[in-house]
């Protein structure tokens, strides 16, 4: 009985020594509380950069550091840690990263004069639950009718270059004919455009630059119509091309008279009247006219012949 | 002076030159192209080398214009064995005196027929063709001039070209024209066979002096060229070099074109041409007309001209054709 009395007596001061003394121990160690844990994200995986927030309650005098060096551990690594004073508490941030899943114990923190231990991480996997093949890959994401527009284009490219070679085949017969005929009546439209104006100028020019445009814009024509190197042909060598070209000798002699006067005053100095001027321009216009329109006639003639 | 009074003189000139080109005629039958060739050469103040096949009255052409010029004339016949001195003339020693002297060559005259010149060699036609150039001949240490007017009239024959010694392209740029002696046609030859047959090869009388011949070409030199022409006379001997752009059909058989010196005679014989036709102005007629004479030995033709057995004259006639004319 006094034995087991004495017994009750030294259990009751056991308990009441390690309820009182305790807390002392801790307050060695470095007194604090933890008010809160908190992973950012909540959710994590592997590879995750994760950032473990503990808000810590510590009585004074007790300093709360982010860790001098962290422990190794296998399953990840540590990145930092810094401390953020909040209210009188003291939280203190440390990013880490796993690489494996499953809850991992974080190893014991020195914290300045507190130890923050019992911690673990949490980390989830992607195929947590279920064995699943890799999906297969996907093509590249289109807006709605986009291979549509692209066909199109596609064949507006194909059909295009196709239609205009087509048309170009089907109108050539008559684009040539028009061509041909801009480029048949052109040399006589030059020519009709240079007397005009020299028409006008025959009395503000002098002569010797008069009769210089004057042969020059009828060798033109001639150069295209009558002989092709006219522009090389003398005065002399312009009447042999002449006897061959008009049917009647009256105007080859005329337009020579031209020619040869007109070399007078080019290289004679031979002044010249503004009448004769515009003789000469009128006469020089009617005889080519007479030419370009029988030469037509006889184009139309080999036509239809 | 306005072109007004040249004509007027030229008129009066042009009396004098009829005279003398009439009693030419009056010897040679035909050969009209030889005879202007060779006024023209004298009027335009150059020498004048004759290309033609023996018995085509070159000889008596020449001879004849030294008599019908009334000046001193001398035949030398090139032989591959004639030395410069024969030409131009050397020292002899005179024992009387105990010094030596000058004898002048045949080149101290006014017209020299310089006959058959690719016979001779190099160093005699050099020597010609100084005395050419030069005017003046230097004999021993002193140096002589020329009579004037000198003109030499030398003649060649296009074949037997076996111990000839051809004239090198820089001197046949020396003479301002190269006549090309054709055969008559048939009625001339039948004249010349009358005259030669019966004797009466008709006599040449003195119709010129050779101050007369100084006047003739101050009147043709005062014969106006208007600058349209002479830009033409320049882009023709130009375009006689275009071998390098290729885009006439005529360049590429061409392998050098002819010197500016064809620009100063092609200038001249154009005057003198228009001085043949009685104008106080040149025209381009007149250029085209002694183009091929004045250019003919100064263009050298390529292979490929050649090989188209294509003659200077016909590149020459192709380079006219594509030369637009003032």
């Amino acid at each position: 009985m006094r034995g087991n009395i004495f017994g009750r007596i030294l259990c009751r001061f056991l308990c009441c020594t390690f309820f009182f003394l305790f807390p002392a121990f801790l307050g060695a160690d470095g007194s604090y509380t933890v008010e809160s844990i908190q992973f950012i994200p909540p959710v994590y995986y592997v590879g995750d950069r994760v950032e473990l927030r503990a808000v810590l309650r510590s009585s004074s005098g007790v300093r709360i550091l982010p860790p001098k060096e962290f422990p190794r551990i296998e399953w990840g690594e540590f990145h930092d840690a810094y401390i953020v004073p909040r209210d009188g508490l003291t939280a203190l941030h440390i990013s880490f990263t796993a690489y494996q899943t499953g809850s991992k114990t974080i190893p014991n923190l020195v914290c300045g004069d507190v130890v923050l231990q019992g911690l673990s991480a949490s980390v989830r996997s992607l195929t947590e639950g279920a064995v699943r093949e890799p999906a297969p890959a996907h093509g590249s994401l289109l807006l709605p009718s986009t291979r549509l527009i692209i066909a199109l284009a596609a064949g507006f490219l194909i059909v295009l270059p196709l239609a205009a070679l087509a048309c170009f085949i089907w109108l050539r017969p008559g684009l040539r004919k028009i061509i041909g005929y801009y480029r048949e009546k052109q040399p006589y439209r030059k020519l009709k455009k240079d007397l005009a104006l020299l028409r006008v100028r025959a009395g503000e020019t002098d002569s010797r630059q008069f009769y210089i445009s004057l042969l020059e814009a009828m060798k033109l024509y001639m150069n295209r119509h009558i002989a092709a190197n006219c522009l090389a042909f003398t005065t002399r060598e312009l009447e042999a091309v002449f006897g061959k070209t008009f049917e009647c000798g009256q105007e080859a002699d005329a337009l020579l008279g031209i020619f040869r006067y007109g070399d007078e005053v080019k290289f004679g100095g031979r002044e010249s009247s503004q009448g004769k001027r515009l003789q000469d321009i009128s006469l020089g216009a009617a005889i080519l006219w007479r030419l370009e329109n029988s030469r037509r006639a006889a184009k139309k003639e080999s036509v239809h012949a | 002076m306005d072109i007004q009074q040249i004509q007027e003189e030229l008129n009066s000139a042009r009396q004098l030159y009829s005279r003398a080109r009439d009693n030419i005629a009056a010897v040679i039958v035909g050969q009209k192209g030889m005879i202007d060739g060779l006024f023209m050469g004298i009027l335009a103040g150059g020498h004048v080398l004759l290309e033609g096949v023996p018995g085509l009255a070159k000889t008596l052409a020449v001879k004849s214009l030294a008599q019908s010029i009334d000046a001193s004339f001398k035949r030398i016949q090139f032989t591959p064995d004639l030395l410069p001195a024969d030409l131009t003339g050397t020292l002899v020693y005179r024992q009387q005196t105990g010094e030596f002297v000058p004898r002048k060559g045949p080149v101290f005259s006014n017209i020299i027929l310089a006959d058959e010149i690719n016979r001779a060699p190099a160093k005699v036609q050099s020597a010609l063709l100084e005395a050419m150039e030069e005017k003046q001949v230097t004999i021993g240490d002193n140096t002589y001039p020329l009579p004037d007017p000198f003109f030499v009239l030398a003649t060649q024959n296009p074949i037997e070209h076996e111990g000839t010694y051809p004239l090198p392209e820089a001197q046949l740029d020396r003479f301002i024209l190269k006549v090309l002696v054709s055969y008559p046609g048939v009625e001339e030859e039948l004249e010349i066979l009358r005259r030669a047959g019966t004797g009466n090869l008709g006599a040449v009388s003195r119709a010129v002096f050779p101050g007369d011949i100084r006047r003739l070409q101050e009147v043709i030199q005062g014969i106006s060229v208007d600058g349209r022409i002479e830009v033409y006379i320049v882009s023709l001997v130009s375009a006689s070099r275009e071998k390098q752009r290729g885009h006439n059909s005529y360049s590429r058989y061409i392998e050098f074109g002819a010197s500016p010196r064809a620009a100063i005679y092609l200038y001249r014989c154009a005057k003198v041409q228009a001085f043949f036709e009685g104008r106080a102005y040149v025209i381009p007629e007149d250029v085209k007309a002694v183009a091929p004479a004045v250019l003919r030995h100064r263009i050298v033709l390529s292979y490929e001209a050649e090989s188209d057995e294509l003659t200077a004259d016909d590149v020459i006639k192709n380079l006219l054709g594509a030369v637009s004319v003032p």
